[in-house]
């Protein structure tokens, strides 16, 4: 099922927690609504269950206008932050409940239900409580809950969020060998980046009651569109520059740490223009342990701060203006460098991305 | 842009129904039953032959009489605050702070006076206070007296209604300081330790600031309670106190005013204790912030330390139950008369219960008005507390306030209004009083089941009725299948506390009940204590099987409440 928003707008009383929002999600993606808390994607998560109604806008399910439709006949199954199970019904109650709604026969319940247990390995659960299951299991039954259901959009509302590390990496194998075996169109709300790359078809990204950009993973994180998102998503070195001019297919641009090429530009700037750069810390390479720099993209910083990882090492860098560079060393070979050596670290043209200055910054990052 | 307005609202039809549908039916109801008598008695207060007249004040303000009972009740409120607050401030502290063999068992007891009706320990307090009473015997006996002393006479009544009062209504400061006490966070205690703060200055400057509110709360009741109860200080024949001389001008109110004044004379009073206490409070309410793992810490005492306990607990539960106690001996006594205790008993006077008409209509009147009232208070306060909890309309706190209006509005002041204001109606109470004490019952009691059924909400997660919802239920399914089931010990409960105050009430079945055939249990008591020869005695036994009905209520209530029932009994 196809799901679009058409300049939705949701405003709480003189907040406006949505503005304007114009959003497609193919049928049978694993679509993610990524950004930090309070940007709106739980609010867009609920006005497509139908338990908000927009203030402005519609809200289509394969063309059709489901804006003011109630959550109950809008057939979608959703899997809620604290899980929302039902602590007076067992674990198969709560999973035949949504069924005994649609008023099915109870062959077809018990056997819906089965299913449901299968898929998300519950089987042995099913005369337990809701209270005498671990916090992943009760993730599961939620899970088990919304798909019994047979939904036609399948919503999840920071569904890890509740789960330790480890569990989380498990359930993420979970839900997307699930999405993979149904192919039922899913919206994941999510504010852990990692979530959205590793399993979205496609990834929103919103900020502050706007969609920023919506991309699949690798081009989310090779190409992001604003600073705020390339910083959102993953890590990323930014520094304030001016546009020199375009050479060779090369943008030049100068920082306070020296002039770099660029290979990308999402700016259509012209000379003297201020821009913002941003390369990734893990594009940074740097003169350790033999290695040379080639003669472009140079920058000759000192060491500020280095914390040692074992897979990697990160390198906190200072230019001569206070500059700082972040540089992300995989398998680190030994080194000798104490703090205040001076570095030479390089990065590739194809790895610098010019990007437009942001307006204004979000009050955390 | 408007087509969306218009679906919009289609859209959030089944919600505005409710939440619409119950305000309209409850300020209905309310305006009806709360306001409109309420209403009725100011106008007529106000008007006389010729419109608009103080004259009815300025009678009343120069009546002696009525003025010296005016002054009695409200120093009788006010000396059953401070006593209830010397015998329920030390109590919690001891609860909260403290630790020893017996506790759960003695702190139970503690709140046996909730379940005692104070007007039935009247009766008791009588036969104690006689002229021939047990307490004159003992004296007597002992050798500290040689004439017998006349406790009930002059200024002394006023302090055995004072007595009584208090030791009935201290369990309500004392819930509101326990849960108050167990609201604080306890390690605001062990900053001020880690500080060096005295124990006694940690008391003063964070202990009683952060429970003040909740102390406060239950003194307002306290004090509205005391002001205007009517049952205790008409059995104990305390003729000058304010809600008794209303009483007694029930009869021919609608020949003289001046009672219409003397109702006004008290809702003022008590608006004026109410909203000064209010604002005197106002901005003082302090949320707990960052309540992490609370482990209350208590000192653990051994039953030899624990002796100072005991026995001040001994002492408070004795005291207590001392007028129901003398109930209980009477209501088993045969020919008690000159002696310390009775010398034979009896089962008699329950036969006598049994066997005569009045007490058995007195039971199944009460039995039926109270378990009907209980159904109305039930579907409303489920209704409101919904409503309320999930904020279905904007104006929630207007409901609230108005729901709770029935907190402080004396039980006395409603049951006068009724009385004026359906007479000659069809709901006329000298005729067919039942629709009226049953609506009557349930107003006055529809504040508990609403804070019972709001607390059990609010700690029920939203999401689990929005799951049921996104799953295709529709509201109501969603509220019978899942809220209520959720909710249920809380509505158990609040059924209970409504059922067994309804059954307790006094000044709206002493004042609306005219006919015999309607009377319901409380004025079956009063009206065979009234009687000459036996009545008494059958009245302490009547008054005994309403006590263990009650008892068994409240029980019930307080095992699914906990902690949470002193919550009910806040202004």
């Amino acid at each position: 099922m196809e799901v679009v928003f058409e300049r939705i707008v949701k405003k709480y009383g003189d907040v406006t927690a949505v503005g304007g929002v114009d959003l497609t999600i193919k049928s049978g993606a694993l679509h993610f609504l990524l950004g930090p808390s309070g940007c709106g994607k739980t609010t867009m998560l609920r006005m497509l269950a139908g338990l908000e109604s927009p203030s402005s806008g519609r809200i289509l399910f394969n063309g059709k206008d489901v804006t003011n439709l109630p959550a109950a006949a809008r057939g979608i199954g959703m899997v809620f932050q604290n899980y929302a199970l039902w602590p007076h019904m067992t674990v198969r109650k709560n999973i035949e409940y949504g069924l005994t709604v649609q008023k099915l026969a109870a062959e077809q319940i018990r056997q819906r239900t089965d299913e449901a247990l299968t898929i998300t390995q519950l089987t042995r659960y099913g005369d337990r409580l809701p209270g005498q299951l671990s916090g992943g299991q009760q993730q599961r039954v939620a899970l088990a809950r919304a798909i019994a259901v047979r939904p036609t959009v399948l919503l999840l509302d920071e569904p890890l969020s509740n789960l330790d590390a480890q569990l989380r990496l498990e359930m993420r194998d979970n839900l997307s060998r699930i999405h993979k075996q149904l192919g039922i169109t899913t919206v994941y709300v999510t504010h852990d980046q990692k979530e959205a790359l590793s399993m979205g078809t496609n990834v929103s990204v919103f900020r502050a009651g706007q969609l920023i950009q919506t991309d699949p993973p690798r081009q989310l994180y090779h190409s992001p569109k604003s600073a705020f998102v390339a910083r959102f998503v993953g890590e990323t070195n930014l520094l304030s520059a001016t546009y020199l001019g375009q050479k060779d297919g090369l943008h030049s641009v100068r920082t306070a740490i020296g002039a770099v090429d660029a290979n990308r530009s999402m700016v259509n700037a012209k000379s003297g223009d201020e821009v913002v750069v941003s390369f990734r810390p893990e594009a940074v390479k740097l003169n350790i342990g033999g290695h040379d720099s080639p003669a472009d993209n140079r920058l000759s910083l000192k060491l500020d701060h280095l914390t040692y990882l074992g897979e990697s090492e990160q390198f906190q860098l200072m230019g001569p203006d206070g500059t700082l560079v972040r540089a992300n060393v995989f398998n680190p070979p030994d080194h000798s460098l104490a703090i205040g050596d001076s570095v030479t670290a390089w990065v590739a043209a194809e790895d610098i991305l010019v990007l437009p200055v942001e307006t204004d910054q979000p009050a955390s990052t | 842009m408007t087509a969306a307005t218009g679906t919009r609202r289609h859209f959030a039809l089944t919600e505005n129904l409710i939440g619409y549908g119950t305000m309209l039916l409850i300020v209905g109801v309310l305006v009806a039953f709360l306001i409109a008598p309420v209403g009725v008695i100011l106008v007529k207060a106000f008007r006389g032959p010729d419109g608009f007249t103080l004259d009815y004040f300025r009678l009343l303000f120069q009546n002696e009489l009525h003025m010296e009972a005016t002054v009695n009740s409200l120093a009788l409120g006010l000396v059953t605050v401070i006593a209830t607050t010397i015998i329920a401030l030390p109590l919690a502290l001891l609860n909260a702070k403290l630790e020893f063999p017996g506790k759960p068992l003695l702190t139970g007891l503690l709140l046996m006076p909730m379940v005692m009706p104070p007007f039935v320990g009247a009766i008791g307090i009588q036969r104690f206070f006689a002229r021939r009473g047990v307490v004159n015997l003992l004296l007597m006996k002992i050798g500290l007296t040689d004439a017998p002393i006349e406790w009930l006479e002059g200024t002394r009544i006023f302090w055995a209604v004072a007595i009584l009062e208090a030791l009935h209504l201290y369990p309500i400061l004392y819930l509101n300081l326990t849960s108050a006490l167990a609201n604080i966070d306890p390690s605001l205690d062990d900053v001020a330790d880690t500080l060096g703060v005295s124990k006694w200055k940690r008391l003063k400057d964070i202990t009683w600031p952060l429970a003040r509110p909740g102390y406060f709360a239950g003194a307002i009741i306290v004090f509205i309670w005391a002001f205007t109860d009517l049952g205790t200080p008409l059995l104990v024949g305390y003729q000058q106190a304010l809600p008794v001389r209303i009483f007694n001008m029930i009869s021919d109110v609608n020949e003289n005013p001046m009672g219409f004044a003397l109702v006004v004379l008290v809702i003022v009073m008590t608006l004026v204790v109410f909203f000064v206490s209010k604002l005197a409070l106002a901005g003082r309410k302090y949320e707990m912030l960052a309540r992490g793992h609370v482990t209350n810490r208590v000192q653990k005492l051994s039953f030899v330390g624990a002796l100072p306990c005991y026995l001040l607990l001994g002492l408070v539960i004795l005291l207590a139950v001392t007028p129901h106690l003398s109930v209980a001996l009477t209501s088993f006594s045969d020919n008690w008369f000159m002696t310390i205790v009775p010398e034979h008993y009896t089962l008699e006077h329950y036969h006598q219960v049994l066997a005569t008409e009045l007490p058995m209509i007195g039971i199944k009147n009460s039995l039926l008005f109270s378990g009907l009232s209980t159904v109305v208070d039930l579907f409303l306060g489920v209704l409101v507390a919904y409503v309320i909890a999930r904020k279905v309309v904007p104006f929630t706190g207007l409901l609230e306030g108005v729901t709770m209006m029935p907190l402080a509005l004396p039980g006395i002041v409603l049951a006068f209004g009724y009385v004026v204001t359906f007479t000659g109606t069809p709901l006329d109470p000298f005729i067919n009083p039942m629709t009226l004490l049953i609506i009557a019952y349930a107003i006055r009691r529809l504040p508990y089941m609403v804070r019972a059924a709001t607390a059990g909400l609010m700690q029920t997660s939203r999401s689990l009725e929005e799951a049921s919802m996104v799953f295709g239920a529709s509201r109501f399914m969603t509220l019978r299948r899942i809220t209520v089931p959720l909710i249920a010990a809380n509505l158990v409960a609040g059924c209970l506390l409504c059922f067994a105050y309804a059954m307790l009430d006094v000044s709206d079945s002493l004042i609306l009940a005219m006919k015999d055939q309607y009377y319901p249990l409380t004025k079956a008591i009063y009206a065979l204590f009234l009687e000459q020869g036996r009545g008494e005695l059958t009245a302490s036994a009547l008054g005994v099987l309403g006590m263990i009905l009650l008892a068994i209520c409240l029980l019930g209530a307080s095992r699914v409440l906990g902690k949470k029932m002193g919550e009910l009994f806040r202004s």
